[in-house]
């Protein structure tokens, strides 16, 4: 079997990956309430985030890298600097159910939350304030996504729906019911007009953009698909499932080009490099491997 | 390596000059030896049948109460929302089953039995009855000795070294699962000896020389510093003991050695597996560290007669902290490794036959899987797994009804489990008692109501 180039480790089930823009450094987000810093040249351990008192479940780095933002099932976002590893900032108040779900703007310092309280809110990460609330979905808020250019927020639920957001009015603009059962995770390319969403259904579905409309569906994932993302030139889409099993898959032909079968237990999160060489992999199994794409 | 060692510098307020922490001190105050003296100890033993071999028990509680129903007692004749996901696998006892994900256990079913009927749990979120088999209300005055307290009031120490109760459970966020076990009436010398827990500074005491050690005068001098706090707390029960404990130990390099586990054998430890101290469950529980079921042998080969230990956070009530199935995939392999390498270890060592082996915790889960995915408490029914101490194991006793929500064979209590370990420790539960604090002599269990498990004997 293909081994990764990194194996790195937490002490609980680990929820997200996240690259920096450089692609020098990966950070994860576990269930042990820590997220880690990790160099990518090394392998090394560069910073343990301490500060949140539940489960983190997902992180991402601003756009020129300087910050990691956390959300987290304690209710509060926070703020670091990704550098020293020191919290700069909690953001609380926002919600009042668990946080399971971020998305941070790349044009801007801005974020969009999902939780367990059913609500999508943006956050003015630089001020440390809440928007309103994004009311509509009647299901716990399991992923938020911003498209290219930050002016849409795609949002999925366990009441079965996508919705599309003004940013960062927090308007709603449309509403697609996209699974039988929850949506789990969605995912858009930095460039075109796709949505992607997986869910307890088992299936990945392809969606237009703009106008909503269902484009094809992937199958494959033998459990509910946990984990989406897509490769910096939108041409590669992985997904990670409760099957334990990463797919690849071509876009173009919605036809799976590579299966890893490296984890033990629910994939959680897929993230790629910036530059598209490296995929990061963590699941349920206390392990994030970093595997070496071409 | 296990966190035994405390930090080098203590606290300044809680310090003496020397840098020995009044904590530290009183903690070795609380291991002091039984009440027994050696030839009512060597009678009290002779009348048990037990002779001088040194019986112990090695109790493994899975903090947060684990799911009977995907481990021991899987139903698959249950409708989805009950039966889960998991698969059972045969064992190496002919028609019994457990699951898929104890693949180790499967082959070593002939060295334990499995009670699938546990009954009488309180339905608290803690430790407590797992370690003293009795509900937290109404206790007598001076509370339910835990079982390793009674064991050390009415055996006392097998070696002056060692005490003969201690704890490996760390402090956690919720204190009823972190309980290393109360000495209750047993009184405070009884208390077990809690190594992982914060505050604890070197059994060697850092800091301190041994010639430093060899001055008595000093030693002497602090522990009368002490005394005198314990006697404005009114805690002056067993300070004889107390001193004799506290030099034993320091004089004696057998605990601290037992446990250092860089004195092991890295491939055994290697079959161990490892883990980490840290909680595991999001800052809370027992840590899932297979290296604790090492010490545990350790320990009990040193002289200890009770080890607890608290393993994994089995409190799986769902998402967003993963379902139950995902929590089980992930602690499951970690027991079946954990605990295999322990009785296969024991019986290498020929301590199969002594120490007798519990895992169990304080309830069981719903048999409907709820909407994140997740088990909720269930007090109704629950399973334990006993091995060694000399008991007829390779069997499951008892059984619940098709969906595993009650007992309908052969109903085991939580004293009826008691009452068995006491009998491997040499204890008969309807002779032995213990006072309270008014004078009361008290059973180590209901014995009216509960005995010996006859079918492990």
């Amino acid at each position: 079997m293909e081994q990764p180039r990194f194996d790195f480790r937490h002490n609980n089930a680990v929820y997200w990956a996240a690259f920096d823009p450089a692609g020098q450094t990966l950070v994860t987000a576990s269930l042990d309430n820590t997220l880690k810093l990790w160099s990518l040249e090394s392998g090394a351990l560069l910073h343990r985030l301490k500060g949140h008192v539940d489960g983190v479940s997902s992180a991402a780095f601003s756009g020129d890298g300087s910050k990691v933002v956390s959300a987290s099932i304690d209710r509060s976002l926070k703020v670091w600097d990704s550098q020293t590893g020191s919290l700069i900032a909690t953001l609380t108040g926002g919600h009042q159910n668990h946080v399971t779900c971020l998305a941070l703007a790349k044009s801007a310092p801005l974020a969009a939350s999902g939780g367990f309280d059913n609500l999508v809110r943006f956050w003015d990460v630089s001020a440390g304030t809440a928007g309103a609330p994004g009311t509509g979905h009647t299901g716990a808020v399991k992923a938020v996504a911003f498209s290219a250019d930050d002016q849409i927020l795609v949002s999925g639920s366990d009441d079965s729906t996508l919705k599309w957001w003004e940013v960062p009015t927090g308007k709603a603009l449309r509403s697609v019911r996209a699974h039988a059962g929850s949506v789990e995770c969605v995912a858009l390319p930095g460039s075109g007009t796709l949505v992607a969403s997986g869910g307890e259904d088992r299936l990945v579905k392809l969606w237009d953009a703009t106008t909503g409309k269902p484009l094809t569906t992937l199958t494959g994932h033998t459990r509910f698909v946990k984990s989406l993302a897509f490769s910096p030139d939108g041409k590669t889409l992985a997904s990670g499932g409760y099957d334990s099993v990463v797919q690849l898959w071509d876009v173009n032909t919605s036809q799976s080009v590579r299966t890893i079968r490296a984890h033990r237990n629910t994939v959680y999160s897929v993230a790629f490099s910036a530059d598209g060489n490296w995929l990061a992999t963590a699941s349920f199994d206390r392990s994030i491997k970093v595997w070496k794409l071409g | 390596m296990l966190d035994v060692f405390g930090p080098k510098v203590v606290d300044a307020k809680q310090a003496f000059c020397d840098r020995i922490s009044r904590r530290s001190l009183l903690k070795i105050g609380g291991l002091a030896m039984g009440g027994l003296s050696l030839p009512q100890l060597l009678e009290a033993e002779a009348r048990a049948g037990v002779g001088r071999s040194h019986k112990s028990v090695i109790m493994v509680f899975l903090s947060g109460g684990p799911p009977h129903q995907d481990m021991v007692d899987l139903k698959m004749d249950a409708p989805a929302e009950i039966r889960g996901e998991f698969q059972p696998i045969a064992t190496n006892v002919a028609g019994t089953q457990i699951c898929e994900h104890l693949p180790r256990l499967s082959q070593m079913m002939d060295r334990i039995s499995v009670i699938r009927s546990l009954v009488g749990s309180e339905g608290r979120h803690a430790a407590f009855q797992c370690l003293t088999g009795r509900n937290v209300n109404r206790q007598p005055p001076g509370g339910w000795p835990a079982l390793g307290a009674a064991v050390s009031k009415l055996q006392g120490a097998v070696d002056a070294g060692t005490p003969p109760f201690i704890s490996l459970s760390p402090k956690m966020r919720t204190g009823t699962w972190s309980d290393p076990g109360q000495a209750g009436y047993a009184g405070l010398a009884h208390a077990p000896f809690t190594p992982n827990r914060d505050g604890t500074v070197s059994l060697q005491l850092s800091g301190i020389t041994s010639e430093q050690l060899g001055d008595r005068q000093q030693l002497v001098t602090q522990l009368d510093l002490l005394r005198r706090e314990v006697d404005a707390n009114g805690e002056i029960e067993g300070l004889d003991a107390f001193y004799q404990q506290a030099f034993g130990i320091l004089t004696s390099d057998r605990l601290a050695s037992a446990l250092d586990l860089e004195n092991e054998d890295r491939r055994l430890r290697d079959r161990y597996g490892y883990g980490s101290d840290e909680p595991a469950g999001y800052g809370d529980a027992g840590p899932l560290n297979n290296q604790h079921f090492l010490a545990a042998r350790r320990l009990v080969e040193a002289g200890v007669r009770v080890v607890t230990l608290a393993y994994g956070r089995w409190d799986w009530h769902g998402r967003p902290h993963g379902t139950n199935f995902e929590n089980a995939r992930d602690h499951l392999p970690m027991l079946d490794q954990g605990l295999t390498a322990l009785l296969e270890d024991l019986q290498q060592r020929g301590m199969d036959q002594d120490v007798s082996v519990l895992v169990w915790g304080e309830f069981g889960r719903t048999p409907r899987i709820n909407k994140n995915g997740g088990r909720d408490h269930w007090p109704r029914v629950a399973c334990a797994m006993l091995a060694g101490g000399g008991m007829q194991t390779g069997q499951v006793i008892g059984a619940t009804n098709r969906l595993g929500e009650y007992a309908t064979e052969r109903p085991i209590h939580f004293q009826d489990v008691f009452a068995t370990l006491y009998r491997n420790l040499g204890i008969d539960v309807n002779t032995a008692t213990i006072n309270d604090l008014n004078g009361r002599p008290q059973y180590l269990v209901d014995h009216s109501h509960y005995q010996p498990i006859h079918e492990l004997f």
